[in-house]
């Protein structure tokens, strides 16, 4: 048996002020073997693969010994560990049509180094053959284009991948195609290090896992027994945060009129290029309508539509009391404050440059009489918000505390319906879990109805009353 | 005429190395604007004809002209001249542009389209010869010169302001604001302005070093403001013939202009540093 792909003995990475952010990791990956490293945002599991590669920024410091395929080196000489690029070591990009050199053909990238007859076959076994292997990158979709990396890591050398979140934001099909994708490589001898947040990764792809959190690994062993009996709190509190597991949720079975009617809609972004063609729903007061489907097919445009923010081409929208937002623009400016939208990128939510406290400041006039002495207290007690938090920036404040101050915001304008774009898919899923949960309760105690785009079908199922799918 | 300033800027590479070059010098510069005058009272127009290109004394630390005025209170007294004059031409400039591009960006449609064509147009005119074509026909002076320049000036802030603002429209934030029914007066002011004046600053300091540069080369044709008006510019042409006899009163103006071109254009550098590092945040 050779030397294991990847041994980490000790690995430390302090900032500068010292603070550890890996504190003592040890990991050992057997040669052609796989290791899922999970973490959520800020755990520093980016760092141990930046560490791997030679790529820690300059602010920070690493110690300890990294070795790759018997090759040693000290986790802080850098120079040493990136001359083991291409000949040892190789990443796997998270943007896969960017790391392409888009002047040349796909097959032309890959024989340079490799020789025509390698490349060809490197090619043929990711299944890109003939017209796509002459095709130029930019003709490639995200899929084949993963497959052109794939193929350009069987002609190098090195017996060491190192994939960072290779499913950040693809949608369940192509989450699937990445992993057989990933594991297919295993199978041609490549040791693979794959660092994700997302569970359905390490499941795929097997072997071992080791999970992390705060810079210190919490628990590791092969994937079947971390996740199906894991042994350490966070990592079962983890586990259960997935939309799958959840408790089925009591339906709401209100009779009351629907806030929310669209009928017939068509829309696009011009009138030539159509998204969708009638597409009709109804939201009743406290019912929770999900609205899922690939990537480009117009589920914020349609949540755009029904809010009154994007004109549809054919068929009707109609707010509460049956107003037409587009044909009626008193009805808009007086039912505004009641159809509200949750951001997908809460931080951008807010202004960059001004205090939260500031923010909330400035929706005075729009806001009902004492709003902002009286309830925004109770409601910021109600998300378990510090009342302080709001003297920072929003750039200074976690993503999770972003979305639920962007529900509070929300909840100061007393609305009938919101429709949240894919309010969570920044989030670890902990904090998703914590997110949807209280938009589900709110929705059921303030009688809101809410739209949930997603393109996470687990989750719709767990909380929705009712999905449509574009 | 500010790329090749730029550029040098960029050969220096003061900015780099001293952030506090370009801030500094600009202290410096509008300081002996202000206190010149009062520090050195002599009359910048009194001529002696019995003491013409006099070389450095005592009474005369820069020497005199080809009609004995005193070089010193000349220069001193062109600061606020060039530099004052430059600094409300590129306020005034600015202001204009930026109004006219948050409107542009905000309205949108048919507005946006007659606004930012009657921009492209006046772009499409190179700057100091629309000055000149301008200036000539009115004949020379202050006013004339005031408009043309700021008519050149205009523009450059009106696509920076239209497109900083295009970017921050389209941000969520924005969006929830809308949302939420605020005014989009109150909106543009409170979210859209502030990214826009950070770009407006670095490109107004840019601006003053062009500016003096355009005032001077005018002022050099002759179709900037008149003799006996101790400008810069009018002062290198006055005292080109006289090169020989008298190089140091002829390198003063050029080297005041020199200096505050640059001062300009490293504290220029040294904003927009400081912006895309993000420390200021307005």
């Amino acid at each position: 048996m050779s030397a294991p792909a990847l041994v980490i003995r000790g690995l430390v990475v302090r900032d500068r002020q010292g603070h550890g952010l890996v504190r003592g990791v040890d990991l050992t990956l057997p040669a052609g073997g796989i290791l899922t490293l999970i973490g959520e945002t800020g755990s520093g599991k980016s760092l141990i693969a930046q560490a791997v590669m030679g790529l820690l920024p300059d602010e920070l410091r690493a110690e300890g010994a990294i070795s790759v395929a018997g090759r040693e080196a000290e986790a802080g000489d850098k120079p040493a560990l990136r001359r083991l690029w291409a000949t040892h070591t190789m990443v796997l990009p998270q943007e896969p049509s960017a790391a392409l050199d888009p002047t040349m053909r796909l097959l032309s990238q890959l024989a340079e180094t490799a020789g025509k007859t390698n490349a060809t076959s490197a090619l043929d076994a990711v299944e890109l053959s003939g017209a796509a292997a002459r095709a130029w990158p930019h003709a490639l979709s995200g899929g084949m284009a993963q497959r052109g990396l794939a193929a350009m890591a069987l002609v190098s050398n090195a017996p060491l991948l190192v994939a960072d979140e290779p499913t950040k934001g693809l949608d369940d099909e192509r989450v699937g195609i990445a992993i057989r994708l990933l594991a297919s490589l295993r199978d041609r001898g490549k040791a693979l290090l794959a660092i994700t947040h997302d569970l359905r990764v390490a499941r795929g792809l097997g072997s071992a896992v080791a999970v992390i959190r705060d810079g210190v690994i919490v628990e590791q062993g092969s994937a079947e027994a971390v996740l199906s009996t894991p042994t350490h709190a966070y990592t079962r509190a983890w586990l259960e945060a997935e939309p799958a597991r959840w408790p089925p949720r009591p339906r709401s079975a209100a009779a009351q009129h629907p806030v929310l009617v669209c009928e017939q809609v068509g829309f696009g972004y011009t009138p030539r290029e159509r998204l969708a063609e009638r597409v009709s729903l109804s939201l009743r007061p406290g019912e929770i309508v999900g609205l899922c489907g690939v990537s480009g097919r117009g589920k914020t445009t349609l949540g755009n539509v029904l809010l009154g923010l994007h004109r549809p081409h054919a068929g009707t929208v109609k707010w509460i009391g049956g107003a037409d937002p587009y044909a009626d623009p008193p009805a808009q400016r007086r039912l505004r404050r009641q159809y509200q939208k949750l951001h997908q990128d809460p931080v951008r939510a807010f202004v960059p440059f001004r205090s939260l406290a500031r923010q909330f400041a400035d929706l005075k006039p729009v806001l009902p009489p004492r709003a902002l002495s009286d309830r925004l207290p109770e409601l910021l007690d109600r998300v378990r918000i510090k009342p302080s938090l709001l003297a920072r920036k929003p750039a200074e404040i976690s993503g999770g505390e972003a979305q639920r101050l962007a529900i509070v915001r929300l909840l100061l304008l007393e609305p009938r319906v919101i429709v949240a774009d894919e309010p969570t898919s920044r989030l670890d899923p902990i904090v998703q879990r914590e997110v949807i949960e209280l938009l589900t309760e709110l929705a059921r105690t303030r009688n809101l109805g809410l739209i949930l785009i997603s393109h996470d079908q687990a989750l719709l199922d767990a909380v929705t009353d009712g999905e449509l799918l574009l | 005429m500010s790329e090749i300033a730029r550029s040098v800027a960029d050969t220096v590479r003061t900015g780099q190395r001293l952030p506090w070059a370009g801030p500094a010098l600009i202290l410096a510069v509008v300081l002996i604007m202000i206190l010149g005058p009062r520090v050195w009272p002599v009359s910048p127009t009194a001529q002696n004809l019995l003491d013409t290109l006099a070389g450095p004394s005592l009474a005369h630390p820069l020497g005199t002209d080809h009609i004995g005025r005193d070089i010193l209170a000349r220069v001193v007294h062109g600061a606020p001249l060039s530099l004052g004059f430059a600094l409300l031409v590129v306020a005034i400039g600015a202001a204009i542009g930026v109004v006219l591009g948050l409107v542009a960006a905000e309205r949108g449609g048919l507005i946006d389209i007659l606004i930012m064509r009657f921009t492209d147009l006046m772009l499409a005119f190179p700057g100091v010869l629309l000055a000149l074509l301008f200036a000539g026909f009115m004949g020379g002076g202050m006013v004339p010169l005031f408009v043309a320049l700021t008519i050149t000036l205009w523009p450059q802030f009106a696509r920076m302001a239209r497109a900083i603002a295009l970017q921050t429209l389209a941000e969520p934030h924005v969006e929830a604001s809308r949302l939420a029914g605020l005014p989009p007066a109150a909106i543009l002011a409170r979210q859209v302005l502030p990214p826009v004046l950070q770009q407006t600053v670095v490109l107004a300091a840019f601006s003053v070093g062009g500016t003096i540069l355009t005032i001077s080369s005018l002022g050099f044709l002759g179709l900037g403001m008149q003799p006996p008006t101790p400008e810069w510019g009018a002062m290198i042409t006055e005292l080109l013939p006289y090169i020989h006899q008298a190089p140091l009163q002829l390198a003063a103006p050029c080297l005041c202009i020199f200096v505050t071109v640059l001062a300009f254009m490293l504290g220029g550098e040294a904003f927009a540093r400081r912006a895309m590092r993000g420390e200021h945040a307005p």
